[in-house]
């Protein structure tokens, strides 16, 4: 066995096991209840599911048509990417299985291959460079870039590049030419070995470091001994209008390269770099050539948040596995603006499907990082312009929505945290709980400030109007505190009082108490402005870890 | 619709009884009305009308009739501003006021020449004029010292029945109370809340089969007002066919829903009535333009709206209804920064005893007016031609005392629309 | 007249019966609808942190004034939220500051004026219920409209400027104009409750049930909403409730671009009619 046999070997054992491994995943249970309506999910004949799927394969993989609806630059990029290393892959990689085989005529040095073998590789070059510089460009989509998106981009183009650089190095390379000669070539004597040297340094880009003469007798009879024996397997190299022009580029460098046999290296380069995507296949964004085509496909080209459910619900793990990391639904996202403020990468959809993984599927998330992925999960409003957007067509809606149960037994949100202890408790609890106006949430500061409750007279006014102490059957067992009682204790200095009061949490903020006030107190604006202090302090507490911000 | 850019015949600034009653004359006068003014005085009222009730204020001397008593007062106080109004008068302003209130469905019933003796929350009796016709049974077995219970709940704060029998126990023998939980509620109870409550007939139901054991020998039952938010008579003739007993309502203590219940009748009247209300604002600023009309700036902020008007009404109140601001020398007016009779100096608006029964000369100050309701300057002569006073923000008076409150800013707010019309 | 259409998060799939009944009655009344990408209004995140909410609501403003038109939205709660970020950067200097540097990260500038209406203030006050009666070919004679008015917009009315806080008219003033008779009730200008939802729901559903009963008692034949929220607790949290509940037997409750396309002679489906989940069998459909 030599290199090329061990080293395809081991690429092709860990991509297989990998992407059994992958695959299995897709089909874990997620105990989460379906999507709930009102989508709705018309049951669909065996024919028209097949015709439907055919038909999004067409649309959406081939062409790529919910690329083409996020931006025309990502869709050019993703199509020059596509066809240009799928070409590659199916007629140069494959070649020998499938090219030599459709065409018997094939040989890869000779046109049309030697050209379109430039032209899918230029393709692909300019593709992964539209997609660098985007992620480059674009300020909220670099913030989001992570590793794996640069290594795929990378790897990609070193196979690329190295390709040219292997093509380019043998163009040049006397030792190749002398190899070819000593096959194919049957010379009647020493000149007609010169001769055809000279033709080809003449013509096909070779460079000889000896002096050789080149008047026009022996390129003559250069092109005539090309012509016998070699043009039947070799076309000329401008066509290679990639790895021809490279070739002279390599300058002052030439001999060099010639004499340290560059292309056997550049060889090597080559295939270490095609095992390693090998290898690299099943892992991370990677897979996604894969796993997007498939799910598009299952999902039939839905956009809402339908659960495609025939014949079998489709497994979520791969929706998740479908993620090209695109960072389009982030862009798109609704809350973005939260993400700016609170910082929380939790908030964008495509950094919530990181956290998802980990999770659902590897169940391997706990402490600040739950924490922030729970609250990622809470601030996002359920637009759905995520699933829409999604260029992979993920049902990203029922990902949050099956994963929200689970994820909201294990943390609670604010509001039930404060609702698990009593008033009294919390009343200690923040009491004790130092720092607390050090951490306070960039807000109005109505309840620290006296000036807000000055003028209160505490007339029960915003008590007897308000409709949730109307419908509480008993408001003292029910909600801790009146809104005019909460005024009262702020006005006396007793914020950590009020904060885990029912009534701050049950408050329904129709405004009506700070509508009806004779004095004109902002009593429904303080209530907020209480809940988002306890937000805060929750947020702070958890961090530095002292306790009883607790999860179940 | 009313447009931003109109010319509004009258502003009346003010939304308690004098604004409410002024806005209401102006437009049936076919004015073109704009008023603005927040929660104050008619939303902590008890739902009566007074007209006189008390005098001299340091005696207590209570008057059973209304016109006697305004003789009087006008005799001993004559700057009084009943002593600017002909009783004729008071009288049409009276009938028109409660003449809307019946219209839109809060009946009022009193006598013309005689006060009513109207149940109080802390069982006294007071003087008044007018109550709303769910009160009235009340007076009539007061009257009559007829067998009567009274309905009061745990819970609910201001309104003690046992007080309430107490205090009558020796004029009125037979009157009874039962403390009983309100059907559904526990803990804190709130007028409001239990007139939502009391909207459900299957509510009434429960609470008259809690309360019939108490009440087999009685005539009469009363309950604190929370029966019905909007239409207190419905839920009255309800009870009453429930129970087959006479059923009336004895005000809560404010913010008692006996006010929020007037208030409502003209949130919801006076719109229909033509007059553009900007509510829950407060006059922030006001120019005089050329050819003397005015210009306010209402409300503060995004929803600040600016309107112009020919003539305006002030009816701001005094402290509670911000129409006066007490700093710490003196008190001023705070719309038109009008000059205010009031005492020298600080020492002299309170006397030493709270409850001093002459009262406190800082409650008889505000603005003087001449004899067509227009504020003074301090030239003394009008401060605008245009400009109108009416309600609590005149001086020389002590309403709450004198419990002249409503009837006082009826008439005078009457009046001053007849003068600006004129 | 032309304004930035901002439908908010929930209408798009939650209740595109709302969208697709207010482009409908838009298009017939001559009100032009732009799309601009707008992002959340921010009232959500308002409970957890003022600043993402108020950030949020200038965003929207920021777009909309690149576009060069006014917000028009038909939900209570984003007109709400964004009067009150409004109103909150007009007092707020150090606020403003904030806000202007994250609009900057954004590549945004801090849009110079800020201005937004609602739904029934369009209707009112840009298009008319003069014109609006002239075009309704079936006037909804006999039936009996209970106006829900929804606590975003009417509250509180020192920064929302919506309507008279105690005494709004607008919505009768509508429901009028397309022949429909409304109904006084005391609980008009209520909570609908659904702002608990989640939270507390033992309440918010408490809150429906006392509205719903009392638009009932008042003789309503149904209930109509000028707001996302409202509609969702009315309708879809409604028909969430078992199934022998007397709720469902209340009134229907039907938004208000629904019932001015009726009158405009629209077609029921395009009203997206048979969406709602408590369906009304009115007249002629």
């Amino acid at each position: 066995m030599d290199f090329f046999d061990i080293g395809l070997t081991l690429a092709l054992i860990i991509c297989t096991i990998g992407v059994v491994w992958r695959v299995s995943r897709w089909f874990g249970k997620w105990g989460g209840e379906a999507t709930h309506p009102p989508f709705d999910s018309p049951v669909l004949s065996w024919y028209l599911l097949v015709a439907r799927g055919v038909w999004t394969f067409f649309l959406d993989v081939v062409l790529l048509a919910r690329t083409g609806r996020t931006s025309r630059l990502r869709w050019l990029a993703h199509c020059l990417v596509l066809y240009g290393f799928m070409g590659l892959l199916l007629f140069h990689a494959m070649d020998e299985t499938i090219t030599a085989n459709v065409f018997s005529a094939y040989e890869p040095t000779l046109d049309p291959w030697q050209f379109l073998r430039n032209l899918f590789g230029a393709m692909t070059l300019v593709g992964l460079a539209l997609m660098t510089w985007r992620r480059v460009t674009l300020r909220k989509l670099r913030a989001m870039t992570l590793f794996q998106d640069w290594a795929a981009i990378l790897i990609v183009a070193a196979i690329i590049v190295s390709g040219f650089l292997l093509e380019a190095s043998k163009i040049i390379s006397p030792a190749v030419f002398d190899r070819m000669v000593y096959e194919y070539l049957v010379p009647e004597d020493g000149s007609d070995v010169t001769a055809l040297k000279v033709y080809w340094a003449d013509e096909y880009g070779l460079v000889v470091s000896e002096r050789i003469p080149t008047n026009q007798a022996v390129l003559e009879k250069g092109a005539l001994l090309n012509e016998e024996s070699c043009v039947d397997c070799h076309s000329d190299t401008s066509s290679a209008f990639a790895s021809r022009p490279l070739s002279k580029a390599f300058g002052p460098l030439t001999s060099a390269l010639n004499t340290s046999r560059a292309d056997e290296a550049f060889w090597y380069f080559h295939l270490i770099f095609c095992f390693i995507a090998l290898a690299a296949f099943p892992f991370g964004k990677f897979f996604h050539p894969f796993s997007t085509p498939v799910n598009m496909v299952s999902r039939l080209g839905r956009r809402d948040g339908a659960a495609v459910s025939q014949p079998a619900e489709l497994p979520r793990g791969l929706g998740m596995d479908a993620c090209t990391r695109c960072g389009e639904c982030s862009l798109h996202c609704s809350v973005a603006p939260s993400f700016s403020v609170l910082g929380n990468p939790n908030i964008l959809p495509s950094e919530k499907l990181v956290s998802l993984r980990q999770f659902q599927t590897e169940k391997s998330l706990s402490g600040h990082p739950l924490d922030a992925f729970a609250e990622g999960s809470r601030i996002c409003t359920e637009c759905l312009r995520c699933t829409d957007i999604c260029p992979s067509g993920i049902n990203l809606h029922d990902l949050w929505t099956s994963s929200r149960t689970r994820l909201s037994e294990q943390v609670l949100d604010p509001n039930d945290v404060i609702r698990q202890k009593t008033a009294s408790h919390w009343s200690r609890f923040f009491d004790e709980a130092d720092g607390g106006s050090a951490i306070l949430p960039p807000v109005a500061g109505l309840a620290d400030n006296s000036q807000s409750y000055w003028a209160c007279v505490q007339c029960t006014t915003c008590t007897s109007v308000c409709p949730v102490v109307a419908v509480s059957e008993d408001p003292s067992r029910d909600l801790d505190l009146t809104p005019q009682q909460i005024m009262n204790l702020l006005r006396m200095g007793l914020k950590d009082q009020t904060l885990g009061a029912r009534m701050v949490w049950s408050c329904t903020t129709c405004y009506k108490c700070q509508e009806h006030c004779p004095q004109n107190i902002r009593v429904a604006d303080v209530l907020y402005e209480l809940r988002n202090t306890v937000a805060a302090r929750l947020r702070d507490t958890k961090k530095t870890n002292c306790g009883n911000g607790e999860t179940k | 619709m009313t447009r931003d850019d109109a010319i509004y015949d009258v502003m009346v600034i003010g939304a308690g009884f004098a604004g409410m009653a002024a806005a209401l004359f102006a437009s049936a006068q076919g004015l073109r009305v704009v008023q603005a003014g927040a929660t104050g005085g008619i939303d902590f009222s008890t739902g009566f009308i007074d007209l006189m009730g008390v005098h001299p204020v340091e005696e207590g001397h209570r008057w059973n009739n209304p016109w006697s008593a305004i003789k009087a007062v006008v005799r001993d106080c004559p700057k009084h501003p009943y002593g600017l109004l002909e009783r004729r008068e008071i009288e049409e302003s009276l009938d028109i006021f409660t003449g809307f209130l019946t219209e839109q469905g809060l009946e009022y019933v009193g006598r013309k020449e005689r006060n009513t003796c109207a149940i109080t929350p802390a069982g006294t009796i007071k003087r008044t004029y007018r109550v709303p016709r769910t009160a009235w049974n009340g007076s009539v077995a007061l009257g009559k010292k007829a067998p009567a219970l009274i309905v009061d709940f745990h819970g609910l704060k201001g309104f003690s029945g046992k007080q309430l029998v107490e205090t009558q126990q020796h004029n009125w023998p037979e009157l009874r109370s039962v403390r009983i939980d309100f059907p559904g509620g526990r803990g804190e109870l709130y007028p409001e809340h239990l007139a939502w409550a009391l909207a459900d007939p299957l509510i009434r139901e429960r609470l008259v089969a809690s309360i019939a054991p108490h009440a087999a020998d009685v005539e009469y039952v009363g309950f604190p007002a929370v029966l019905g938010l909007n239409d207190p008579q419905k839920v009255v003739t309800h009870l009453e066919e429930l129970f087959g007993k006479r059923i009336f309502e004895i005000p809560t203590l404010p913010p008692s829903i006996a006010g929020p219940r007037l208030r409502a009748v003209f949130d919801r009247g006076l719109p229909s009535q033509g007059v553009r209300t900007l509510s829950q604002k407060l006059v922030t600023q006001v120019r005089k333009m050329d050819g003397g009309m005015f210009q306010f700036d209402v409300g503060s902020g995004a929803a600040r709206v600016t309107v112009v008007a020919k003539a305006a009404i002030l009816a701001t109140g005094r402290f509670f209804g911000k129409g006066l601001w007490a700093d710490r020398e003196k008190l001023t007016e705070s719309v038109f920064g009008l000059p205010v009779v009031q005492p020298e100096n600080r020492e002299g608006w309170h006397r030493s005893e709270f409850f001093d029964p002459k009262g406190h000369p800082a409650n008889t100050a505000g603005i003087e007016v001449d004899s067509r309701f227009r504020p003074l300057g301090t030239s003394g002569l009008p401060a605008y031609e245009n400009l109108f006073a009416a309600g609590a923000i005149l001086a020389h008076q002590d309403w709450m005392r004198m419990k002249c409150g409503a009837g006082l800013a009826i008439a005078t707010a009457y009046k001053a629309v007849e003068e600006l019309n004129k | 007249m032309k304004y930035a259409y901002f439908p908010g998060c929930k209408i798009p799939h939650h209740l595109p019966e709302y969208g697709a009944s207010v482009e409908a009655v838009c298009e017939t009344l001559g009100v032009g609808l732009v799309k601009l990408e707008f992002n959340c209004c921010g009232w959500p995140v308002r409970h957890e942190n003022e600043l993402a909410s108020i950030y949020s609501a200038v965003r929207n403003f920021a777009l909309a004034e690149e576009a060069g038109l006014p917000i028009f939205t038909p939900c209570k709660c984003c007109f709400g939220n964004l009067k009150y970020a409004a109103s909150r950067l007009e007092e707020d200097g150090k606020l403003f500051v904030l806000v202007d540097r994250l609009l900057a990260q954004d590549g945004l500038s801090m849009p110079k004026s800020m201005k937004v209406s609602h739904l029934l203030t369009v209707l009112d006050e840009h298009v008319g219920v003069e014109f609006i009666e002239l075009h309704a070919v079936t006037p909804l004679a006999g039936v009996k409209v209970a106006c829900h008015y929804g606590c975003h917009a009417l509250r509180p009315s020192n920064v929302t400027g919506f309507d008279d806080p105690l005494a709004p008219t607008v919505f009768e003033r509508i429901m009028q104009s397309i022949g429909a008779e409304t109904v006084d009730w005391d609980l008009r200008l209520e909570c609908c409750g659904y702002p608990l939802r989640g939270r507390d729901n033992v309440i918010s559903e408490a809150l429906m049930r006392k509205k719903l009963e009392d638009a009932a008692s008042a003789g309503a034949d149904v209930i109509a909403t000028a707001c996302t929220y409202c509609q969702l607790q009315f309708d879809r949290e409604r028909d969430a409730l078992p199934f022998r509940d007397s709720l469902r037997k209340a009134p229907p409750s039907v938004l208000v671009s629904q019932l001015v396309g009726i009158a405009m002679g629209l077609d029921s489906s395009v009203l997206g009619m048979d969406k709602n989940l408590i369906p009304w069998h009115g007249p002629g459909f």
